[in-house]
């Protein structure tokens, strides 16, 4: 094989951890055997990698122990968890074998501090009370309204206008584009003590 | 109880087998045995808990190095956090200077191999710990710091460059 010029250092480094395929490895190393500094990189590299293997880690024999110790602890603790969360609900059975209640949720003791047992009544009082508020004065009344509302093609609005001037003046009144007043009759579609604002967003 | 489907006969040759090559790797990295030790337990459990056992010790050694690997990373990154903290902290209180005696003693105390490993840059000493006390090869060191197989050749070559270095000035 002819002989080749020195490879790059980091192509040599290569070569020395056996990275370099054939037929490239046989060409460095039949140009090792007739080049003494590149020879000479070889062998401080290993001495470099024998010192580096050389000195064993600190304490790697006690350490493997007490590694496996608390490994051996953690893996116990853990299933321990494992076990306790799922405990199989007891099932009570007839005479004859047959499954006739699980002994699930309700059986069983559940410890809850005071507080958050105060607070979840407090709460639960308060959602059964609004719901009772809500639904009983307004509730079906409202969804009807606003059911009767989104059907209708044209809504008809009366003013009390003496002539036609007067009629053009309330529509030409600065603002009636967006904000229109409607008094409702008192029925059962409309139930409302107060004047309702509706914005109109297209005039008919 | 052990975990279902747990072969604890396996685990245990696994781990008398691999123990030593992901201490080294954890301890070279950290430079420091406790954190070593917990990087490893760490590691072990997790292998513990996976949930399909990986198919033979080789794929194993790789799954632990890379996980002590990314825990060691981490925790790196901690400490340089705190080290720059407790600079700043220096700076208002001076008595915080007894610590950094403190820590020139304990590097005298450790070996020159380690002394020389710490003084690397972390991206060169990571590689070389992956190739040297790892034994992985660099398609493996490429893939686990998701670098060209290049860039390891590379680091490597100047890595082993200046570690050479420290030791001739020994």
């Amino acid at each position: 094989m002819n002989r080749i010029s020195c490879p790059k250092n980091d192509v040599l480094s290569a070569y020395f951890d056996g990275e370099i395929g054939s037929p490239w490895d046989a060409a460095i190393a039949a140009h090792l055997e007739n080049c003494a500094s590149c020879r000479g990189k070889i062998s401080a590299w290993e001495a470099v990698s024998g010192r580096l293997r050389r000195e064993e880690a600190p304490e790697l024999e006690e350490a493997a122990r007490r590694v496996r110790q608390r490994i051996d602890l953690s893996i116990e603790e853990r299933d321990e968890c494992v076990e306790s969360a799922s405990v199989e609900v007891p099932v009570r059975r007839s005479e004859h074998g047959r499954e006739v209640e699980r002994l699930a949720f309700f059986r069983r003791q559940v410890l809850l501090p005071v507080p958050v047992l105060a607070g979840g009544v407090a709460a639960m009082f308060v959602l059964v009370a609004s719901l009772f508020f809500f639904v009983g004065k307004n509730g079906s009344e409202l969804s009807q309204t606003r059911a009767e509302l989104e059907n209708l093609k044209t809504i008809h609005v009366q003013y009390r206008v003496q002539n036609r001037a007067q009629l053009f003046g309330v529509m030409n009144t600065p603002g009636f584009e967006q904000d229109v007043v409607f008094e409702l009759p008192d029925n059962n579609a409309f139930n409302v003590r107060q004047p309702e604002v509706i914005y109109v967003t297209e005039r008919r | 109880m052990l975990k279902k489907g747990f072969d604890e006969k396996r685990f245990n040759a696994e781990y008398s087998q691999l123990f030593p090559v992901i201490f080294r790797v954890a301890y070279r990295v950290t430079g420091d045995v406790g954190i070593a030790e917990d990087l490893c337990h760490e590691a072990f459990i997790k292998y513990y808990e996976r949930h399909e056992p990986l198919p033979d010790s080789n794929q194993a050694k790789y799954w632990l190095i890379r996980v002590v690997k990314n825990m060691a990373l981490n925790h790196e990154k901690r400490k340089s956090r705190e080290r720059k903290a407790l600079s700043k902290l220096e700076k208002i209180t001076p008595q915080y200077a007894e610590s950094e005696e403190k820590r020139v003693v304990e590097d005298e105390l450790k070996s020159s191999v380690q002394e020389a490993l710490n003084k690397l840059p972390p991206k060169l000493r990571m590689v070389l710990v992956l190739k040297e006390y790892g034994g992985l090869n660099y398609r493996e060191i490429g893939a686990m710091l998701q670098i060209s197989e290049g860039n390891v050749k590379v680091r490597v070559f100047r890595a082993r460059e200046q570690l050479e270095k420290l030791f001739r000035g020994k």
